[in-house]
């Protein structure tokens, strides 16, 4: 009876996390955001026959290649680096909101300008903003409260603003969060250009990118969701131009006025733009990351436990919340990346910011990564997506942002010193 | 009943409803957890190579011949990709062996036997056949149907397994309270 009840007691270990180990699964099955490495073969008789079907395959396709060249086609996979390699993007339109289109604008020139307009729906009401910012100076208006703030601008954290936008957020607003199932539908011309349309699917809503495969970039993209009488409705129009100088209507720093002005100064310790992913009070936050050339990711994090009547103020207590208790794994779930702890530096509000270098455990380069955390009470994730700079900023930029959480008297490494722990990682 | 309408499921799942294999993840996500667990002593990885096992299946759902044997044709895939964790776990530590990184980062595995149960322990020393028919009757719903299903087995056959299991289990409990004491 005492080995019946141990029995059920051990076995009951295999039914922890069963649901939110469920969902995961679910998830990933309806993003198809697994690695396509196909079923696993069950019956192995004939590996010859399949090598030599694959030595034909691979030579009928290299034949194919040298006889039937056709000119080098920008594909959509391509539009996230095209756009990050801009230096200047101006993209015009308009969002639906409960059936009024609001104008949309939005101006990026690397090192200059960011400017951005934003429309909300809160509740019953719709509000609308726009923030705009150079290196020096930033003034944001919101129509919600009727505020407008200005003041100085932290210079690193407008470069890292202006790269979040060319490489995550312009990307992501133009080709969608799964930028895959792009489907080529038919050619057109717009404004003299040849232009080839690619339209993507999912769920009832529908998405056309107008592409010029001249530059590789989008001029014009287009949203459709089912409507009421089961047409489609279009809710977004965006044209997009490249390199280009700013539009005259781009705001001054100008106050406007009828709305009540706070001046904000942008300390250092603002420089970075604080990514979040929590519950029941426990709050995971990135607040920076970058790509150090496909090798490794310098990340710093912090987590906390806004329910907690303490939070850790010692490098004692930033001990139990060390990155051994995280899972870190490339985008598609698979593979992990070793975590190395750099630093623990004390931080806003009492808690800990963490410096920690991720190499990939099998050698592979570096794109995007995704953390979890195994908690007693269900699990976490979020994805990481690290910034790219050339090699010859990212060495500034890697001592650059240490020192923002760093203590005075501290020494911050360098890039090389990463790279060569990097490397120790992915010799073995 | 499970192992016997597992068919309606699969064919739900070939038809596009991505739901019913929900439902099989129900019923054979533990006992695949349990399989990876002998393999990986590690719940942690455990649950990691049953992510992977219900990733394969579905991938290659549309490749199976009869949709009835599901859960045999799954367990198939299980033991494959821990042969394949096994072994790659086995070039790992030859490669990191020579190189002592203990001293910068914590060991890949810092959760490895948090969760090992001394019996679970016990368990993966068990033969093979022994340590399914326990897996299948402690976290299969109708264990029969199930081991009918994946070990070709008639009741009585089954229940001379399990009760072969426990009495080695017993005797392996005793030899380790004998080495303690």
């Amino acid at each position: 009876m005492q080995q019946e009840n141990g029995l059920r007691r051990a076995y009951e270990c295999f039914s922890r996390r069963h649901a939110a180990l469920r969902n995961e699964l679910l998830t990933k099955i309806r993003d198809g955001s697994f690695d396509a490495r196909g079923p696993i073969r069950l019956t192995r008789r004939w590996p010859w026959a399949a090598a030599l079907a694959a030595s034909l395959l691979i030579s009928l396709v290299c034949s194919a290649v040298f006889w039937f060249r056709t000119p080098v086609a920008y594909a959509v996979a391509d539009i996230p680096k095209r756009l990050a390699g801009c230096d200047s993007v101006l993209v015009d339109g308009w969002e639906d909101i409960r059936g009024v289109r609001y104008p949309i604008h939005l101006y990026v020139q690397r090192g200059r300008y960011l400017w951005e307009t934003s429309v909300a729906g809160v509740n019953d009401r719709v509000f609308s903003g726009y923030y705009v910012s150079d290196s020096e100076h930033y003034l944001d208006v919101s129509d919600q409260d009727h505020t407008a703030t200005y003041g100085q601008q932290n210079p690193l954290a407008f470069e890292l603003a202006v790269q979040g936008v060319l490489q995550l957020g312009l990307p992501e607003k133009l080709v969608g969060p799964n930028g895959s199932n792009f489907i080529k539908t038919g050619e057109s011309s717009l404004d003299g250009c040849r232009i080839n349309i690619y339209e993507q699917r999912s769920g009832g809503h529908q998405r056309v990118i107008w592409l010029n495969p001249a530059t590789g970039v989008p001029a014009r993209v287009q949203l459709f969701e089912p409507g009421e009488d089961s047409r489609e409705k279009q809710t977004a129009q965006w044209t997009i131009a490249t390199n280009v100088s700013p539009p005259p209507d781009l705001p001054s720093f100008t106050l406007p006025t009828g709305y009540a002005v706070i001046r904000h100064d942008r300390e250092r310790n603002e420089a970075f733009n604080i990514e979040s992913v929590g519950g029941n009070g426990d709050t995971f936050q990135v607040l920076c990351d970058l790509n150090l050339e496909g090798q490794a990711i310098l990340l710093c994090w912090q987590r906390f436990d806004t329910n907690r009547r303490a939070v850790p103020t010692t490098q004692g207590d930033a001990s139990i919340e060390s990155s051994s208790m995280l899972d870190f794994r490339l985008a598609n779930g698979r593979r992990k990346y070793f975590a190395i702890s750099l630093r623990d530096d004390p931080w806003t509000d009492g808690h800990i910011a963490h410096w920690t270098l991720l190499v990939p455990e099998n050698g592979s380069r570096v794109d995007r990564a995704m953390i979890s955390f195994k908690q007693a009470r269900g699990s976490m994730s979020m994805n990481l997506l690290p910034l790219r700079f050339d090699r010859t900023r990212l060495a500034q930029l890697v001592l650059e942002v240490q020192q923002v959480t760093m203590p005075a008297g501290h020494t911050a490494l360098n890039l090389q010193e990463l790279e060569n722990m990097a490397q120790r990682f992915t010799e073995r | 009943m499970p192992g016997s309408n597992d068919a309606v499921f699969v064919c739900a799942v070939l038809a596009g409803d991505t739901s019913a294999y929900g439902v099989l993840y129900d019923r054979y996500a533990r006992l695949i957890r349990a399989i990876c667990n002998d393999t990986a002593g590690n719940l942690f990885e455990a649950e990691d190579l049953c992510q992977e096992v219900f990733l394969r299946g579905f991938q290659g759902i549309s490749r199976l011949r009869d949709p009835e044997r599901f859960g045999g044709w799954l367990l198939g895939i299980a033991h494959l990709t821990c042969r394949e964790w096994h072994k790659k776990v086995r070039r790992e530590r030859r490669r990191r062996r020579s190189v002592e990184l203990d001293q910068i980062a914590p060991p890949l595995q810092s959760n490895a036997r948090e969760f090992a149960e001394p019996l679970l322990f016990a368990i993966g020393r068990l033969p093979r056949r022994e340590r399914m028919a326990l897996h299948l009757f402690y976290l299969q719903e109708h264990p029969v149907e199930t081991a009918r299903n994946v070990m070709g087995l008639s009741r009585s056959g089954f229940y001379r397994i399990l009760d072969r299991a426990r009495r080695r289990l017993q005797r392996l409990a005793n030899a380790r309270s004998e080495k303690s004491k």
